[in-house]
């Protein structure tokens, strides 16, 4: 059964279609790639799903339920949650204390917070930072925390926005581990990644957008053939971009 | 980044670290106990004479209103400039309930506190889709507003430009004052440190530093905002009132006034906006200036200045100074002094003195 649903959804910037009348589904218990060049408008597509932007034209539902326009604290409580591309920790606040507020104020409330931030920075290898004002984390640290954050909500659907970008071989294995256990645990996830082999090892289905359209939408092998895939990326092959 | 520059980014900080689960029950016992104990301690050894009795309750209408301020404008990062809106209504809800309605005093209290708090949340939820700017120069016409309203529609029931006169049945003395204000300071102290260790506190904070993270976390960053609001109406209309029944005189152009509202958003900037213990120096500094400068003039090539007519300027003068040298105030400025003298232990015991502030987009 289809968690989300993203019919017919547009979003214009003045003149410019960052997004333009994309259709797309999400299965419950699916992890979907979401790729394309830069500007491509994949960012702003999350952001129309996570209620940042409302949409311009189209629709979003999710559970069966419309939540395109929500404000992005109640698309939160129905169990979207969003990282941001570029991380955006709460600098003066503890490691914890940030997870904590995703966990006060988010979908699933219930036990102790504290307990399970803590459970959460456990699950993410954050433990021993618990106590360190984010300000001083280092960027990988940074964007394990964006993940943290995000679970801390209890989201049923995790939109993750290049959490993987950026980081050295080992650090971007763990990451990639660390996706493979958060889809174990049942959460449906919808995740941007530039790196081809990254995006190929983890989905299981994958879109392609392109100046904001929708230009192909298919498991893995498909896509990395697909001749409008590769030409989109400017003729050079995507599995080695 | 080296331990030092950590170090120097800290010192737009709050005084105190938030505390942990299991320190919290045991702060708040510790808390009320100190409080009591200050409430014995000041109430036993009472100013000896009527002026410093008088200095007292000032001092302590200024902290709280301060510290009430600081709950939206500090942890909120929501820049009041109207504050005296919830002022005037406090002190003419109190006093026309209890002049004109013969409601007890103490229910008259509450009900003007009520009032500010009803007031602000009707126009909060619009107003705080506005941001920073905006949002401050909207309060400031709000106040102006009812300023005007109070003035002139309103003129049969508020008394107008020649004020309201209260009889003197329900004043109570000097005393009485002196320790209604001290009881109210306490609590408004112990409202400021709870709300900072709740649940509530961490989402003002996590607003005020980043809105869009925080909403797509689930908070909701407009009901939080004006629950805080409320809150800080709240008491300061208490402050209203009490003032009211103090003085037994209240004018539209007094308790309404646009200078009632920069002292508040002065005191807080002063001590350190948004850290807890900011606010009650800001408020004893600005306290004593006023006391000792009120009356000052000077004069200069013939002409004389007063210190009264020139303060606005100076005072806009100081928070620009303060704003743009030392963001978190006096406690800024004592922690950057004691991390020069501090042993450097490691970025862990850095972390560990470093706390809060607002409006940090990060150091990226
Ligand atoms: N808030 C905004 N206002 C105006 N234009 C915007 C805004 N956000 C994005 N855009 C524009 O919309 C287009 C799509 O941007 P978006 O960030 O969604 O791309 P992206 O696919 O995430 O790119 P990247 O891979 O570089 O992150 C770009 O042309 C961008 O400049
Ligand atoms: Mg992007």
């Amino acid at each position: 059964m289809a968690l989300l649903e993203v019919q017919g959804v547009s979003r214009y910037f003045g003149g410019l279609r960052a997004v333009d009348h994309v259709d797309m589904v999400v299965g419950e218990g699916e992890l979907v790639g979401l790729i394309g060049p830069n500007g491509a408008g994949k960012t702003t597509l999350f952001r129309v799903i996570a209620g940042v932007y409302p949409p311009s034209a189209g629709q979003v539902i999710f559970n069966g339920e419309s939540v395109g326009g929500l404000h992005p604290n109640r698309v939160c409580h129905k169990g979207i949650t969003s990282t941001h591309q570029v991380v955006r920790p709460f600098p003066a606040l503890t490691v914890l204390e940030n997870v904590l507020v995703g966990v006060q104020y988010g979908n699933v409330r219930s036990g102790d917070p504290r307990q399970r931030a803590r459970e959460v920075l456990e699950f993410v290898g954050l433990a021993h930072r618990a106590d360190v004002l984010a300000r001083n984390l280092t960027l990988p640290d940074r964007k394990r925390l964006e993940v943290a954050r995000a679970l801390g909500t209890g989201p049923k659907l995790l939109l993750l926005d290049e959490v993987i970008a950026g980081l050295n071989q080992t650090e971007a294995a763990r990451t990639m581990d660390l996706i493979r256990s958060i889809k174990r645990q049942g959460v449906t996830i919808l995740m941007i990644e530039h790196n081809m082999r990254v995006i190929m090892g983890l989905s299981d289905r994958i879109v392609v957008l392109h100046h904001g359209e929708k230009i192909a939408d298919a498991p893995p092998e498909q896509v990395s053939r697909d001749p409008k895939v590769i030409e989109a990326y400017l003729g050079e092959s995507p599995v080695s971009a | 980044m080296t331990v030092k520059e950590r170090e120097r980014q800290s010192t737009a900080a709050a005084a105190t670290r938030r505390a942990g689960p299991g320190r919290e029950a045991l702060f708040a016992v510790g808390g009320a106990v100190l409080a009591a104990a200050i409430l014995a301690i000041f109430g036993l050894t009472l100013p000896a004479n009527s002026y410093l009795l008088f200095s007292g309750f000032l001092l302590f209408l200024f902290t709280t209103q301060s510290l009430a301020w600081n709950l939206v404008g500090g942890y909120g990062g929501q820049t009041s400039f109207g504050h005296a809106t919830f002022y005037g209504i406090g002190a003419y809800t109190t006093a026309l309930l209890q002049e004109n309605a013969g409601l007890h005093p103490v229910l008259a209290l509450l009900a003007g506190a009520l009032g500010a708090a009803v007031f602000s949340v009707i126009w909060g939820y619009p107003l705080f889709r506005l941001r920073g700017f905006y949002f401050a120069i909207a309060t400031i016409g709000i106040a102006e507003a009812t300023r005007l309203v109070a003035l002139s529609p309103l003129r049969e029931l508020t008394g107008g430009a020649s004020g309201f006169r209260m009889s003197t049945a329900g004043a109570g003395g000097r005393t009485s004052q002196y320790m209604t204000a001290l009881a109210l300071v306490l609590a408004t102290f112990l409202t400021s440190y709870w709300v900072r260790n709740s649940k509530l506190g961490l989402g003002l904070f996590a607003l005020n530093m980043d809105p869009e993270a925080a909403e797509t976390l689930g908070v909701d960053t407009t009901r939080l905002k004006a629950i805080s609001l409320a809150l800080s109406a709240f008491i300061v209309g208490l402050t209203g009132g009490i003032y009211a029944r103090a003085f037994l005189y209240i004018n539209p152009n007094d308790v309404f006034a646009f200078s009632v509202s920069i002292a508040m958003v002065l005191m807080s900037v002063i001590g350190g906006v948004g850290t807890l213990i900011g606010p009650i120096l800001g408020a004893v500094i600005y306290v004593v200036i006023q006391d000792q400068l009120g009356a000052a003039q000077i004069t200069f090539r013939g002409q004389t200045f007063q210190f009264r007519d020139v303060q606005l300027g100076l005072y806009g003068l100081l928070l620009a100074l303060i704003i743009l040298f030392e963001p978190a105030g006096l406690v800024g400025l004592f922690q950057r002094v004691a991390g020069r003298f501090r042993r450097r232990g490691g970025t862990q015991a850095v972390a560990e003195q470093q706390a809060l502030l607002r409006n940090e987009t990060g150091d990226e």
